[in-house]
């Protein structure tokens, strides 16, 4: 596009001097006349170029990507991650009067969201270590209790 | 004595109830200033996780090398620094006058020429031939263009340098912006801003410095040809010229604008629908579980969006920092030729000053075009931000 404009920039300029500096006669109207067919050649250019077959504006839509910095979003989901383990220890706490130690086994899922294809944390098993003296009923209904409230696969495992 | 007694009694009731008040004040407060220290700390630990070296070197770039704590910075735009309206209005008095005072000898200068070509003209009948009075008026027009030239291509050069700043400021803060929002819960918006933004960034800033700055300066120079020698009739490409900038900027700003703002808005109610939805489902898992935390706070979303906020701000202020001394320098430039054209008008050569004129009309395509720029890289950090309400 630069070089377009620059090319009429010079035509334009050029003929105007010639306009000015060419003495009065039958010669100079015929060079005048020319040297404004080139101008209006040039301005139209990119047209005749276009019904050639050639292509007008290139790669001027070719697309930056902008990405966005993955170990930061990670670094937050583990933290968002190691938050939802502490409530539910405390959550265990509250039901069950109960001391655990909960780990989540999380990964990444592609989800549809219209036409979109979005990453979200998918939450895949609980793990919930208990004592090795809790009663066997508590273990049964601790399992109870999170798979009915978080629908989620659960495994309690004991501990010394 | 049973009145005493109920005295004693109401007087005794009623400590209770203060006491009981106060404790749970207190409590109240200690609770907050607990959830505070905490969400200050995340805040502080997210901000060292996240990678702001492109945005660290770009500031150091524009304050001259200086040492710049940006982790600092943006905590402390989060804590609330107040911004001073009065000085930063002072201070964009002070640069404009600075300019016009700057530019001034050569504006004289200009009208000192043209209204001595005036006088010179007023004589040619009576002194001078015709052939002589035009080269007296090409000499004055020739010697005015040259301050005028100098001018203008530190105008041009000003407002490109600004176009490019502008995206090199795109290309650094919006990927940061995007990945806080992802972090956020955001994800239906990024997957929308993404293109969006990257068609910002190159097409849109692309079509001002290759299309609109270059005819600009074709219709400055189809000005001065025209001018120069009245038989060149250059009056239907100017204005066919003039038409497309108008065209690209108008529509560029109407449609993209529009629908930049559609698409940010409704893609930000849907993620936060999204999340309520998932806040109270069962056996999602998108982004957490069930009710996990359906009662509580947080921390690593709000730390997110604050930091996304606060980069929100910084980012207007560093727009407003690049765009401040060339829009001032252009409205200047205007101010001054309109001015001189005014000036010369009554009794300097009419060509000159209907020059002077149609030059100060055709900078505004300058103006125009950083406006443009600034305007749509306003509003798409004003939807960024602005989506964090709609997670809520």
């Amino acid at each position: 596009m630069s070089g377009y404009l620059l090319s009429i920039i010079g035509i334009v300029l050029f003929s105007a001097l010639l306009t000015a500096v060419l003495p009065q006669g039958k010669t100079s109207e015929l060079i005048k006349s020319i040297s404004r067919l080139a101008c209006l050649v040039a301005i139209l250019s990119p047209i005749l170029y276009f019904f050639a077959g050639g292509e007008l504006f290139g790669n001027f839509f070719e697309k930056t990507v902008i990405q966005t910095d993955d170990d930061y979003i990670r670094y937050c989901s583990e933290i968002r991650i190691e938050n939802a383990e502490n409530s539910l220890e405390n959550d265990l706490m509250e039901q069950f009067a109960l001391s655990s130690d909960v780990s989540i086994q999380w990964s990444y899922s592609e989800e549809e969201r219209g036409v979109y294809s979005v990453e979200q944390i998918k939450i895949d098993k609980i793990f919930v270590y208990i004592e090795e003296s809790v009663a066997d009923s508590l273990e049964t209904q601790l399992e109870h209790y999170i798979m009915t409230s978080y629908q989620c696969p659960t495994e309690v495992c004991r501990v010394s | 004595m049973k009145r005493k007694l109920k005295l004693v009694f109401s007087a005794l009731l009623l400590c209770f109830c203060l006491l009981c008040t106060l404790m749970s004040d207190h409590k109240i407060a200690r609770a907050e200033e607990d959830y505070s220290k905490e969400l200050n700390e995340s805040i502080l630990q997210q901000l060292n996780e996240l990678d702001l070296k492109a945005l660290e070197e770009y500031l150091q770039s524009l304050e001259g090398g200086t040492d710049t704590n940006i982790v600092q910075r943006l905590y402390d735009y989060i804590q609330g620094e107040p911004f001073n309206y009065e000085s930063f209005f002072a201070d964009m008095g002070e640069v404009l006058l600075d300019g016009i005072q700057k530019l001034f000898p050569a504006f004289a200068c200009i009208a000192a020429i043209t209204l001595l070509c005036g006088i010179l003209s007023s004589l040619k009948s009576q002194y001078l031939s015709g052939s002589s009075g035009q080269m007296i008026f090409m000499i004055a027009y020739i010697s005015t263009l040259i301050p005028i030239l100098s001018i203008l291509t530190d105008c041009f050069l000003s407002s490109q340098s600004c176009i490019f700043s502008m995206q090199e400021q795109m290309q650094i803060v919006f990927p940061i912006m995007l990945t806080l929002m992802a972090a956020s819960g955001g994800t239906v918006s990024v997957a929308i801003y993404q293109p969006t933004v990257a068609f910002l960034c190159n097409t849109l800033v692309g079509l001002i410095s290759e299309i609109v700055f270059p005819i600009t300066l074709t219709i400055v120079c189809f000005s001065i040809a025209g001018h120069l020698f009245g038989e060149m009739k250059l009056g239907k490409f100017t204005a066919f010229f003039k038409s497309i900038n108008k065209w690209i900027m108008g529509v560029g700003v109407s449609v993209f604008g529009l629908f930049f703002t559609i698409q940010g808005i409704t893609s930000a109610t849907y993620d936060g629908i999204a999340r309520r939805a998932a806040k109270y489902a069962i056996g999602t898992g998108v982004p957490i579980v069930g009710g996990f935390l359906s009662g509580g706070f947080d921390l690593a979303i709000a730390g997110s969006m604050l930091i996304k906020n606060s980069l929100g701000n910084m980012s207007l202020f560093l727009l407003v920092s690049v765009l401040f001394e060339p829009l001032l320098l252009l409205i200047a430039v205007n101010i001054l030729l309109r001015l001189t054209a005014a000036v010369t008008q009554p009794f300097g050569d009419s060509r000159i000053s209907d020059f002077l004129g149609e030059t100060a009309d055709n900078l505004n395509y300058c103006t125009a075009g950083l406006l443009f720029t600034a305007f749509l890289y306003f509003v798409v950090i004003l939807l960024i931000v602005c989506s964090s309400e709609a997670f809520f």
